[in-house]
């Protein structure tokens, strides 16, 4: 479903995010992506919708490669739930933004309407759907985020940082979730254990290379390999 | 959440307005927008030595507001924060203008008096209208009312957008400015140099979250233009009525007072 | 300083309206040719932003009272004059609705007076050609006080004779306006030193954000000039045909000024206070009865 070769990025600025990295997902796989603060998880993830296009290197979403003509398609394909909800709520009600992505693509207007409330009510927010933002807790925001991409029904789901800022019933209630889901999934985040809970394959990038890629729960009890890398143990194997 | 952050969304009458209040509910949000026009420009057209024809024309947002339900108390506190600009304009007339213009007990009432008083009733009126009329109706309503009535479309995005990242950004000042506010002392440090500093970084801050709603934007297939997302109502009878009732109304206010 | 409803006539505020609302359909049309989606929420936040650094009020130094930035200069720098005229008029615009700044009609006096003003004439006519590429600390210290101000002062004076021309109150435009112009000078000395140092700090952390620089943004000088004379010319026009319909045009308005026109007594009347009196009770009451018999919110 993905594949990414050689994919290298360099900032304006100077700094190379990503050097050279090479990367197949498949077709319904959950896989989680771990690393240091600036290891470069975030550009990754900004590649996978054309939000970033590549200094050297390419990548396909299902065969399709990712380039300025093919971005439409790629987004139909891939969904990407930012990290802070409050960029990704952007209309007034949640329902709006809910319908925003679906509208964009020209899904008719009843059809949407009834695609976002099944959207709505699986995630538990259909009682707020006419209210603002502003007015929803951050957990509430989370949801509403992720309800927002999932409505255009995409292939791929990546998301990034989703526990940052959730309370531990919210984050359960997200576990559950992910792992209902059939779709390809990547979940970047600094929360070993929801890596644990969510993702069967995880890969550790830091400096910008794949430094480490194989079974979630094998990659995760590597001591040296973690704690090498600026990570630690998941709590769980803590003593 | 702050004072100015409840301004934004009508909360300090106590809840959320999602909804038009029920006394809207049924109207198109267009009849109620071009009601109001034509109202404050029948009171603005109230001559100049008319306090009565002026006050008469409270009984509109009188009306409104009880009708409504929405809490008063936010709205007349408002009311008494005039500003210095219209005092001043106001308070100029007595002095003035000081042919009499009535007895009253004895005493001659300058000309100046009555027409200072009509520029403070107007002015009460037209905050009084506004506020009313804002609480009433959520303002995504009004924006796609004035889609409807042709607005161009980059201009209601914006007022939605805008309305949108305003608690945000008011959150943000807020912070920094009780940032700097701790670290000074007798007025020192919060001189224009240190605030334009600060002003400074909360616009490349707010630079950065632009580019990030963008990529969200994008993400979800954003091209240049926000679709609608509000039912469109047809203007039928009952706004028609509305709309020219109220301009009626307004027409026989300055008939007849 | 915000115009007022209370102070407009209807004539002079109707020709304004129409004049900003004509610029608001001009500008949002030029903004279409360009089609960068970032403007969009760009525009917002910058918008936000705005709102927001008016909150985060300064000393004036040496006067102990306390003021806060217009912005619309710095807006101009950052969007060019269209997409900062129409974030500043959305920003009044929301100020009128939520803050009751101003009023309906005068809305389209503030737009003109606070928007208008600051992103079609200071920033092209005046601060570009001064600051250039903003790399000189003292061409651009000069543009951004010179710009400034004269923005804030076409203002502050276009607020003068929009109060005078409408006549209700009786300040003599002589008095008026040489108290509301050094006041405005004074104000637009310290936006001006806010705005240049806001950009010296933006030029150097980030100078692409700068608008003109990538290539986009600027309005063509005779687009501007264009613009303002047709506005002058639609104002004056509208404004002067009210006055003409008395034979000695501007001498009506000015007299009308001093107050030399007939007493309406029509109103105050013991009789007519009384019959007002009536009419708003029974607003009162009717609405009560609307409310008894209606839920507060149409909740479905």
């Amino acid at each position: 479903m993905i594949d990414i070769r050689e994919l290298s990025f360099t900032y304006p600025s100077g700094v190379m995010a990503l050097n050279k990295v090479s990367l197949s997902v498949g077709q319904g796989e959950s896989l989680g992506l771990v690393g240091p603060n600036g290891a470069g998880k975030s550009t990754l993830v900004a590649h996978l919708n054309g939000v970033i296009s590549p200094s050297s290197g390419n990548l396909r979403i299902d065969g399709v490669l990712v380039e300025n003509k093919n971005l439409e398609e790629i987004r139909r394909k891939v969904g990407v739930v930012f990290q802070d909800p409050d960029d990704m709520l952007f209309m007034p009600r949640i329902i709006d933004d809910v319908l925003f992505g679906p509208l964009n693509l020209g899904v008719p207007k009843e059809k949407a309407a009834m695609e976002a409330e099944r959207v709505l009510r699986e995630a538990g927010l259909w009682e707020m759907h006419d209210r603002a933002p502003f007015t929803l807790s951050q957990g509430q925001k989370r949801f509403a985020a992720i309800a927002a991409v999932l409505v255009m029904s995409p292939q791929v789901l990546v998301l990034d940082e989703p526990t940052s800022d959730l309370d531990p019933k919210n984050r359960r209630k997200l576990i559950n979730l992910l792992n209902g889901f059939s779709m390809t999934r990547i979940v970047v985040s600094h929360d070993l254990d929801f890596i644990w809970d969510t993702c069967g394959r995880t890969v550790l990038l830091a400096d910008g290379k794949v430094v480490a890629d194989g079974k979630t729960k094998e990659l995760l009890r590597r001591r040296e390999l973690l704690e090498a890398n600026g990570l630690e143990l998941p709590l769980r194997l803590q003593d | 959440m702050n004072t100015y952050q409840e301004k934004l969304l009508h909360t300090h009458h106590g809840h959320t307005h999602a909804h038009p209040v029920a006394f809207f509910a049924r109207l198109d949000a267009r009849a109620v927008l071009l009601a109001w026009l034509a109202y404050t420009v029948l009171l603005i057209s109230v001559p100049k030595f008319d306090p009565v024809g002026a006050a008469v024309f409270a009984s509109l947002p009188v009306l409104v507001l009880t009708a409504s339900g929405v809490r008063p108390g936010p709205i007349f506190r408002r009311l008494f924060y005039l500003s210095p600009f219209i005092l001043l304009s106001a308070a100029a007339n007595p002095f003035l203008d000081r042919r009499p213009f009535f007895e009253f007990g004895g005493i001659a009432v300058g000309a100046g008096m009555i027409s200072g008083l009509v520029i403070i009733i107007k002015a009460f009126l037209s905050i009084f209208s506004v506020l009313t009329l804002a609480a009433c109706m959520p303002f995504d309503h009004v924006c796609h009312a004035m889609r409807r009535l042709r607005v161009p479309e980059a201009f209601t995005t914006q007022l939605l957008l805008l309305h949108r990242y305003s608690f945000i950004l008011a959150d943000e000042a807020g912070s920094m400015r009780r940032a700097r506010d701790i670290r000074s002392f007798a007025g020192r440090g919060k001189g224009p140099g240190v605030t334009a500093r600060l002003i400074g970084s909360l616009l490349l801050r707010s630079t950065a979250r632009a580019t990030r709603i963008h990529d969200a934007m994008v993400s979800r297939g954003f091209h240049g233009t926000v679709s609608c997302c509000q039912e469109d109502h047809s203007f039928d009878r009952t706004d028609f009525f509305f709309l020219t009732g109220t301009a009626a109304f307004c027409l026989a206010l300055r008939r007849f007072f | 300083m915000h115009m007022s409803d209370a102070l407009l006539s209807p004539s002079v505020g109707g020709a304004f309206w129409a004049v900003s609302g004509g610029l608001v359909i001009w500008s949002a049309k030029k903004i279409r040719e360009d089609a960068d989606t970032f403007k969009t929420p760009l525009m917002a936040v910058t918008g936000a932003f705005i709102f927001a650094a008016q909150m985060i009020n300064f000393t004036i130094p040496g006067t102990g009272s306390s003021g806060h930035i217009g912005g619309g200069l710095l807006l101009a720098v950052i969007l060019g004059p269209y997409r900062a005229f129409l974030t500043l008029a959305s920003v009044l615009t929301v100020q009128c609705l939520f803050f009751a700044d101003g009023g309906l009609l005068a809305l389209g006096c503030n737009m003109f007076n606070l928007a208008f003003f600051p992103a079609f004439i200071a920033y092209p006519l005046l601060f570009k050609p001064l600051a250039g590429d903003m790399q000189n600390k003292a061409r651009l210290a000069a543009a951004s006080f010179i710009a400034a101000d004269a923005g804030l002062l076409l203002g502050a004076f276009a607020v003068v004779l929009q109060t005078v021309f409408s006549g209700m109150t009786d300040l003599p435009f002589r008095t008026f306006a040489l108290f509301m112009i050094p006041v405005h000078f004074l104000i637009g000395i310290v936006e001006g030193l806010v705005v240049f140092s806001v950009l010296s700090f933006v030029n150097r952390l980030q100078p692409s954000l700068i608008a003109g620089r990538s290539g986009q943004g600027g309005a063509g000088l005779k687009n501007v000039i264009a613009s303002f004379l047709i506005a002058a010319a639609v104002t004056g026009g509208i404004v002067s045909w009210f006055a003409s319909k008395r034979p000695d045009g501007l001498e009506w308005s000015i007299g009308k000024a001093s107050g030399k026109s007939g007493f309406e007594r029509k109103g105050s009347s013991a009789r007519g206070i009384a019959g007002s009196v009536a009419v708003i009770a029974l607003a009162g009451g009717i609405g009560y009865i609307i409310r008894r018999r209606t839920r507060t919110h149409g909740h479905s």
